[in-house]
């Protein structure tokens, strides 16, 4: 083995000139390939990372075209005059979100966790404080009742002073997350602990306008749709035990209207509500083990709750938005890789066989002094290996410099591959020809950004790791071993005093 | 008595070409004796490069056979390869070195192939290449540093590597002037008389062929005088 090694060391340096050649051209092919094999690589990770995405969250929500139906029915029964709309008669048309579904749900075997929201629009005041005398002036009632400013909106009657928003699981209120637009200055989000406790988590800008502090108390006070009364609903004083900021700037939702989010347990909301025993929810948010459960999840739910009265969101569309440019990165540095591969094999073929035509006499020597075909194929052989792993160790650190263009030239755009920012609006009720409150419950669906996708892009570079190496030692040992193999089987069959006479 | 060296067998070889197959040799008998130095003679084109390729097992008759020491060929050696490197060594008129390898490593080359102990090679390669009246300053130098002379004995010297019974030689003068033909042949006469080695020669030279013990003409593919056959 040894002598066979030796002598393929010496016929690779007979000729160096062709020797380098040959190198050269596989080691810029592999640089391609390597990149492009490692960014195929690391682009089917980060699509493994997407599908796999854990905590993948839904929500189940009333079916807008249920609402439109109940309201249309309340304002034809109030003579087409929406301040008369009666919210009973609207609630009484509407098929509600249940305990039921909410334990159906909970069976499910990939589920991991689900929690029923409400929303009520609330008003409030403050200990001591004489209720605002209501006037008939639109504008003075807007500035009355929007602490925040701006415009209000109003469907017949005060607008409310926020959005209580009540769940049994603080976890799912997804603008708390780490990376969402609310972020907590002081005190706390509620918890298990606080259950039968009237608490509330209020904004920062109410807190700062009426000087309120953690441990300050508000009396809450539900307001209904189409009525500015409310004085039949109870009271409820409930303990501050959190202020947040708002990160975002802007309207929180709506048309225009700039109306504080408050946060309150189930129990306290089902109080306001002056029924305790209510066991309906506005939506049901479910969160599922992986990203990839989304369409059992959907299957299952339309089982649970038919799809025709509620409607199902999920981030399915949004992940998909974000891992279809890394897909097409994935698939384009294949195509990269397999081109570059195949025109590095068609030169390296081309090349061995120039390089095995200038050696025949060689091998017609070899052959005459008694040479065995296995060793003068071992001879070759190894002398391609030899090559190839020369072109190799050039080929690596070349990735440095092909990594710093190749990439970007295979990245997508995330501009072009994000949605509109605006997004998909939110079905609350009220849709359609209405303009409508958002009333929130976790919003499951928000816009891709292009900043997310461009997150997931950017993760995908070409490091090297050893396997990526190790792919592209064996391509360039195939690639040179197929380049010899053509030329060497055709000689190997020629009989030696015709390789000499060839030669001669 | 001893069987012959070779023993040709109504041996026959035709080559396939676009006009038509072509009878290279036909129907040869001949024997070859150890220690023999044997000349083969004959016109261009009377097939004596194509019987001494048959001999040197470079090429398959296409009729007949070949006995080495009264044995078929195919029944003592594995293959012709075999055959090639143990039982005969061949010196062609181009020489035939390798050209990147310097003249001690062309020697040693057979030893590798047949693998001789690597420590053993160097040295006997030596004692080929002085025994061929290379100098030792010369052993180092490639082929094409040395002279026509020098590159046929280096040659010789290498078809003597696994010290092989036959010597086979293809005009090995063809190229080198009268002078150093004259030494080559001495240098072969010599090796068949001290050694025991059987050379086949093949010439054109008829001066040349007059130095051998035994002369085989050939005529248009036939053996016309010295088949020596039973």
């Amino acid at each position: 083995m040894l002598d066979t090694i030796i002598r393929a060391a010496r016929g690779a340096v007979r000729s160096p000139t062709r020797t380098l050649i040959v190198v050269l051209v596989l080691a810029v092919g592999l640089s391609f390939a390597l990149t492009s094999v490692a960014l195929a690589l690391a682009a089917e990770d980060e699509l493994d990372k997407i599908h796999h995405t854990t905590g993948v969250e839904a929500s189940l929500t009333v079916n807008p075209e249920q609402f439109q139906a109940a309201i249309s029915a309340a304002l034809e029964e109030a003579g087409g005059d929406p301040s008369k709309i009666d919210p009973e008669v609207i609630d009484s048309q509407i098929e509600q979100l249940t305990d039921e579904h909410l334990s159906a749900i909970e069976q499910l075997p990939y589920v991991r966790n689900v929690s029923g929201t409400k929303t009520q629009p609330v008003e409030y005041s403050l200990p001591g404080q004489e209720e605002e005398e209501e006037t008939d002036d639109p504008q003075a009632e807007d500035q009355q009742s929007n602490p925040g400013g701006g415009p209000g909106i109003i469907i017949g009657g005060t607008p409310p002073d926020a959005i209580l928003t009540a769940t049994d699981d603080a976890d799912f209120l997804t603008d708390f997350a780490a990376d969402g637009t609310k972020q907590l200055v002081d005190g706390r989000l509620f918890d298990a602990s606080d259950e039968g406790k009237n608490v509330v988590v209020i904004d920062q800008n109410t807190a700062t306008s009426e000087g309120l502090e953690v441990g300050d108390t508000v009396t809450l006070e539900a307001v209904g749709f189409g009525s500015d009364e409310g004085s039949d609903a109870p009271k409820i004083e409930a303990e501050i035990i959190g202020i947040y900021q708002d990160l975002e700037t802007g309207s929180q939702g709506g048309f225009g209207l700039d109306l504080a989010n408050w946060y309150t347990p189930l129990s306290v909301l089902r109080a306001l509500q002056g029924d305790s025993t209510d066991n309906t929810f506005d939506s049901i948010s479910v969160v599922v083990d992986t990203s990839e459960e989304l369409e059992r999840l959907e299957s299952d739910l339309a089982a649970i709750a038919d799809p025709e009265k509620f409607t199902l969101q999920t981030n399915a569309a949004e992940l998909e938005q974000i891992s279809d440019p890394v897909e097409t990165m994935r698939n384009t540095s294949v195509v990269v890789m397999v081109v570059g591969l195949a025109v590095v094999g068609a030169i390296m073929v081309l090349l061995m066989a120039l390089v095995m035509r200038g050696r025949l006499r060689e091998i017609g020597i070899l052959k005459a002094i008694g040479a065995k075909s296995r060793q003068i194929v071992a001879q070759f052989a190894l002398e391609t290996v030899g090559i190839a792993f020369i072109a190799v160790l050039i080929a690596v650190p070349s990735v440095l410099v092909t990594n710093t263009f190749l990439p970007d030239l295979l990245r997508p755009s995330a501009e072009a591959s994000a949605e509109d920012e605006n997004g998909p609006e939110f079905a609350g009720p009220g849709g359609g020809g209405f303009r409508s409150i958002r009333i929130g419950g976790p919003n499951v669906a928000d816009p891709v950004r292009t900043e997310d996708i461009e997150t997931s892009l950017n993760k995908i570079d070409a490091s090297l790791s050893p396997e990526v190496v190790g792919a592209a030692a064996a391509a360039a040992i195939a690639l040179g071993l197929l380049g010899s193999a053509v030329t060497m089987i055709a000689v190997l069959r020629l009989r030696p005093a015709e390789v000499l006479r060839m030669e001669a | 008595m001893t069987e012959p060296a070779l023993t040709c067998s109504a041996l026959g070889k035709t080559y396939d070409t676009p006009a038509g197959p072509v009878a290279a040799l036909s129907e040869v008998d001949l024997e070859i004796r150890d220690g023999e130095f044997a000349a083969i003679v004959g016109p261009s084109g009377s097939g004596k490069t194509t019987l001494l390729s048959l001999l040197g097992g470079l090429e398959k008759p296409s009729s007949g056979g070949i006995l080495v020491q009264g044995e078929p060929l195919h029944r003592r050696f594995r293959d012709l390869s075999d055959y090639r490197r143990r039982q005969v060594g061949f010196v062609f008129q181009a020489y035939n070195l390798v050209p990147h390898l310097s003249a001690i490593e062309n020697v040693m080359l057979p030893m590798e192939l047949a693998a001789t102990p690597r420590l053993r090679r160097r040295e006997l390669a030596a004692e080929l290449l002085t025994s061929m009246g290379i100098p030792k300053e010369r052993f180092g130098h490639r082929p094409l540093r040395l002279s026509g002379g020098e590159q046929q004995r280096v040659a010789i010297a290498r078809a003597l590597a696994n010290t092989p019974p036959i010597l086979l030689a293809d005009e090995p003068t063809g190229n080198l002037d009268e002078a150093t033909s004259d030494q080559i042949i001495a240098l072969l006469r010599r090796m068949a008389d001290t050694s025991g080695l059987s050379v086949v020669l093949v010439t054109h030279n008829l001066r040349i062929a007059g130095k051998a013990d035994h002369v085989v003409r050939l005529n248009s593919g036939r053996v016309e005088s010295g088949s020596r056959a039973a």
